[in-house]
């Protein structure tokens, strides 16, 4: 495994199940919960997720990114935010996406890893977006987990 | 053509660099904050950072698993906790833990990243995946220590 796509194949991989374990110890209770009513729920985390794994899927996939300007995608977000919005339905959306995230990062060719795409907020290479899938979950599976541990009271 | 050496040292310095930020965005009231008695506190958080990015450039420097065990381990994580025991400390430990362990992936062979090494708590890695150990566990901790800084703000307001 001494290739960047094949490293970065196996820490979306391995870090999608962690981030999804820790989604799963959530009740239904705690995915809603937010400190004083105020800051972050689990729930909106794990549909991040989701939504992000999914949209870096499609872009490596069509070599494109699915929305071309800010608001496009803060709507489409908006939309599929609504679709997913118990805690069950956003992790079966995480589950699916980070499959579908897998397939598309083990499907593109490497030599194009280092090329750039264009997103709404500028110039990525393909290989800056997979690891920009991987370093969200680990920071949301972080999240989650200090979630679990001040419901933990 | 990027390296994948050259890329897990690039990715131990933003997430070092990004740890610092978040760490250091409160300023040093809040180190030693918890919002419950199970939860951690930014000074634990950072030191456990320094504490791993340390030991990974041992043992990738060694090219063999410490023989520190979990027990020794804990004890020498609870001694740097000690030792580096204000936001200033911890800051400065930090620095100098990723800048060996960036030097350590730097004059890593890449014939051996596939060699593999059991972890202290049984986990079979290869070198590859032990240096990116590092940078999941600070991208991990980033998020619980800004999430630290939304209890705050939440309970300020």
């Amino acid at each position: 495994m001494s290739t960047v796509k094949e490293l970065a194949v196996a820490r979306i991989e391995k870090t999608s199940k962690a981030l999804l374990a820790a989604a799963e110890k959530l009740s239904p209770e705690q995915g809603v919960w937010k400190p004083m009513d105020k800051g972050r729920t689990a729930l909106s985390q794990v549909f991040e997720c989701g939504f992000i794994n999914n949209n870096i899927a499609e872009t490596l996939n069509a070599r494109d990114y699915p929305a071309s300007s800010i608001p496009e995608l803060m709507q489409t977000m908006q939309k599929a935010e609504h679709e997913h919005d118990t805690l069950e339905k956003a992790i079966v959306y995480l589950k699916t996406s980070s499959v579908f995230l897998f397939a598309a990062a083990d499907n593109f060719p490497e030599k194009h890893l280092f090329e750039e795409v264009k997103l709404p907020f500028g110039m990525f290479t393909y290989e800056a977006l997979l690891f920009q899938a991987y370093w969200n979950m680990s920071y949301h599976e972080g999240q989650i987990n200090y979630i679990l541990q001040l419901c933990a009271e | 053509m990027t390296t994948v050496l050259e890329l897990v040292a690039h990715l131990v310095r933003t997430s070092s660099d990004d740890l610092a930020e978040i760490a250091n965005k409160s300023g040093s009231a809040n180190f030693n904050f918890k919002a419950n008695e199970k939860a951690r506190t930014i000074h634990s958080q950072l030191t456990e950072c320094c504490v791993i990015n340390q030991w990974t450039s041992q043992v990738l420097n060694d090219r063999k698993m410490s023989d520190m065990n979990m027990e020794q381990a804990t004890a020498f994580f609870q001694k740097a906790e000690d030792d580096y025991d204000t936001l200033e400390k911890a800051n400065a430990f930090l620095a100098s833990a990723t800048a060996r362990l960036i030097a350590a992936i730097h004059d890593f062979p890449v014939e051996k990243l596939d060699d593999t090494l059991t972890m202290p708590w049984g986990e079979t890695r290869t070198f590859l995946t032990l240096a990116t150990l590092a940078v999941w566990n600070m991208n991990y901790h980033q998020g619980q220590i800004n999430y630290i800084h939304l209890y705050l703000a939440a309970e300020a307001a």
